[in-house]
């Protein structure tokens, strides 16, 4: 393999090679001729740059260099050669296919999966805005991509000439305006697109995307990143939807979801209406999940019934006493999934499901002495009263959707529940408090911790109402916890990040039970983070507790963090130099309520330090 | 000495995790695996003090790995070997799958190698 570009100094292969398996597996690329030469290329580029005189001892620098500078570097790797209306024939089928997707109800929305400078994703916004606007049907554009300088000139939606060779300012009239030498997408079509950095080979975004585009975009990827991105973009497809990929690439064995279909000469995939498995899986089409519930207790039966009702989305099917009747009950009445409280009667768990199992999911219900583990399919409850059932009613309506997607399945053969004895749900509490410039820290903190720490989290974020929600989810999806807005009467779990909601405050009562309450009169900042801070103090868990104070405006937090470090809780902060806001973290700093100033990178490490602090040790070390 | 097992089948990866172990201040005799299958064979309960280990690998992959590593713990009796999973598998369906197999800690990617001293610091001085 030859790794000399044209014209310029030779590059050392051995070193060149050494750099390239740093960074190519944060890309999933596999090292074709291309990339080596696109490596070298870029790596000279980027030494003048960094202002090493010698190639070798940049290389050599790279070998040791920093997550940052290698993801700066794998950025830079990313080829992003696009222009609008690329291959006009996937436009013009999606065009005949769009009145179709839009008849599905709601609104369109098309993800456009390696969208580098955005003149893909704006394509489908024209196409998408010509079809549909007439049907008044509405539509959004997601594009993603992992480097993130060619999304700021996607955001910016002003593009050269180049960006329209072929035909593409012919097909792009009407919706972009000349202004000098360059030519700026329309607003209203910059609205409704949406530009995320992302690396594919990590995550893909929240779908169902009735149209994915990902052009050019596998061609890169090792055959097993290939077939990962692949997996998980049909999972983004409605039955109905349809993948287009680039016409000189192939899916090396498509899914068996997908059908090849062609569309106005173009070559496309579909996902199949009917899955293959034949099994109830979710229930896409919109129509609730149904939903059969198992107790011996009325009690039981009463209160999941009230939670049920409440809940959008998820219909009561059927109720039975005991797990025998199940399978007769889901022949008269089919149900996604069956709800099995094995509180009031623990030898549910143990009944056979061999009957039925295959026939719909099961979200099994255990008391906290059952021994059975927390899994998927398990929603261990700290007590058996019907008040603990009636808390968790918004974990119960999350954990009954996620066994239905995941879908039935036969239970264990003979290996049995029993996985090994856990501790409690969770051992320490960690507390953020946080205003203006915060949620980017935040999302940074959360990202780098790693789970099983037996860890619970509330932040407290001051936000509107409305953003707390879309914040929660979309630090969901980045980080490895489970991140939730905070529900009255949820009870504190491990592995699990609570965002106060918006407009409302968010307290901790004793035994980890959140209370979220509308604000007092007197509440300048909501939700409130002293409020927050206090009660956590009030409860007697200042001593299990690491307290954080991050940017932020004003003074909420600073009394709430002076009592917490009375209480015996361990308290942090922000170093008040890189804050947006330092208001927040001087005033708690005045207070004499902060026991380390860190920069916010450094708090995630520190976080772990702490969690595993005060416990015996093992080793020492050499 | 510490005795670790790293298994995944990046044989760059297993370098960067052992290095990792070195700037933590670890003096360990490290056993390296590139597949499950390998690292079933090497795996004997109770003689590693911490197994780091990938999800994503060819053939037995990382969970499967741990559960038949987790079974055989239970078999022979022997104490429990803290498990490091290091994947970017993290949506909460993976992550309940992954501590259902028996991973102690997971760590999704990309790790800074602070936290990874940090967490190192915590499952090689804890004992479960």
């Amino acid at each position: 393999m030859s790794a000399r570009g044209k014209g310029t100094s030779p590059v050392p292969e051995e070193l060149l090679r050494a750099v390239s398996e740093r960074v190519f597996p944060r890309l999933g690329f596999s090292p074709t001729e291309l990339l080596w030469q696109r490596l070298a290329r870029v790596v000279q580029q980027q030494a003048r740059q960094a202002g090493f005189d010698a190639l070798d001892d940049y290389l050599r620098h790279l070998l040791h260099a920093g997550e940052q500078e290698l993801d700066q570097l794998a950025e830079a790797l990313t080829i992003n050669e696009t222009y609008f209306f690329r291959e006009p024939k996937h436009f013009e089928a999606l065009r005949q296919l769009l009145p179709e997707l839009a008849r599905k109800g709601e609104r369109v929305r098309i993800l456009s999966a390696g969208c580098a400078t955005g003149e893909e994703a704006y394509s489908l916004a024209i196409v998408a805005h010509r079809v549909l606007s007439p049907l008044a049907k509405e539509f959004e554009v997601v594009g993603v991509d992992i480097d993130r300088r060619a999304l700021e000139r996607a955001q910016a939606g002003r593009y050269r000439a180049w960006s329209f060779r072929e035909q593409g300012l012919a097909l792009a009239q009407g919706y972009v305006r000349k202004e000098r030498d360059s030519w700026l997408v329309r607003a209203d079509i910059r609205q409704r697109v949406r530009f995320e950095q992302m690396n594919l080979v990590e995550q893909v975004p929240t779908g169902p995307f009735h149209v994915v585009f990902c052009r050019n975009t596998l061609m890169y990827l090792t055959p097993e990143h290939r077939k990962a991105v692949i997996a998980r973009l049909v999972k983004l497809l409605p039955p109905g939807g349809v993948l287009f990929i680039g016409s000189a690439e192939t899916l090396d064995a498509p899914p068996p979801e997908l059908e090849r279909v062609t569309v106005a000469g173009a070559h496309l995939f579909r996902r199949r209406e009917a899955d293959p498995t034949a099994t109830p899986r979710e229930r896409r089409d919109g129509s609730p999940l149904r939903v059969l519930v198992v107790s011996r207790s009325p009690a039981v039966r009463v209160a999941i019934r009230h939670i049920l009702k409440a809940a959008a989305g998820l219909e009561l099917v059927g109720e039975a006493r005991s797990a025998s009747e199940v399978a007769e009950r889901l022949r008269e009445t089919p149900a996604d999934v069956v709800l099995l409280d094995a509180v009031s009667d623990p030898l549910q768990a143990a009944s056979s499901r061999e009957n039925w199992g295959r026939s719909a999911a099961v979200l099994t219900l255990a008391g906290p002495a059952s021994g059975l583990s927390r899994g998927t399919g398990i929603l261990v409850l700290p007590d058996d009263r019907v008040e603990t059932l009636r808390g968790l009613g918004e974990e119960l309506v999350r954990r009954i959707r996620t066994v239905a997607a995941r879908g039935p399945r036969p239970a264990s053969a003979g290996t049995g529940p029993l996985v090994w004895p856990r501790g409690p749900s969770w051992a320490r509490l960690l507390l953020i408090g946080s205003s203006t410039g915060g949620p980017a820290v935040v999302t940074e903190i959360l990202r780098r911790l790693p789970i099983g720490l037996g860890l619970a989290v509330l932040v407290v974020q001051h936000m509107p109402a409305n953003f707390t929600r879309s914040f929660a989810e979309r630090l969901d999806r980045l980080s490895a916890y489970s991140v939730r807005e905070a529900a009255n009467g949820d009870l504190l779990q491990a592995d699990t990040v609570y965002i106060a909601p918006g407009q409302q405050n968010t307290t901790v009562a004793p035994g980890g039970r959140l209370k979220v309450e509308p604000p007092g009169a007197s509440d300048i900042y909501v939700p409130n983070v002293d409020r927050a801070f206090l009660s956590v103090a009030r409860a007697g868990m200042a001593e299990r507790t690491l307290a954080v104070i991050l940017t932020g405006m004003g003074d909420d937090g600073a009394e709430g963090m002076a009592r917490l470090t009375a209480a015996g809780a361990y308290t942090l902060a922000q170093d008040p130099r890189e804050a947006v806001v330092a208001g927040m973290i001087d005033a708690a700093l005045a207070r004499g309520a902060v026991q380390k100033v860190l920069p916010a990178d450094d708090i995630p490490s520190e976080v772990v330090r702490w969690a595993g602090s005060g416990r015996r040790a093992l080793v020492v070390r050499s | 000495m510490l005795r670790v097992l790293i298994v995944d089948d990046s044989r760059m990866m297993r370098i960067m995790h052992a290095r990792s172990l070195r700037q933590a201040g670890y003096e360990a005799e490290i056993t390296e695996a590139g597949s499950g299958e390998e690292a079933l064979q090497l795996f004997q309960p109770g003689t590693h003090d911490l197994v780091i280990v990938d999800w994503n690998m060819p053939g037995m992959d990382g969970v499967e790995f741990v559960r038949a590593a987790r079974e055989r713990e239970r078999e022979s009796g022997s104490r429990r070997t803290p498990f490091l999973m290091i994947t970017s598998q993290s949506t909460e369906e993976q992550v309940y799958k992954a501590k259902d197999a028996g991973v102690d800690t997971l760590l999704a990617k990309p790790v800074t190698s602070e936290v990874l001293a940090a967490t190192l610091d915590m499952l090689l001085t804890v004992r479960t």
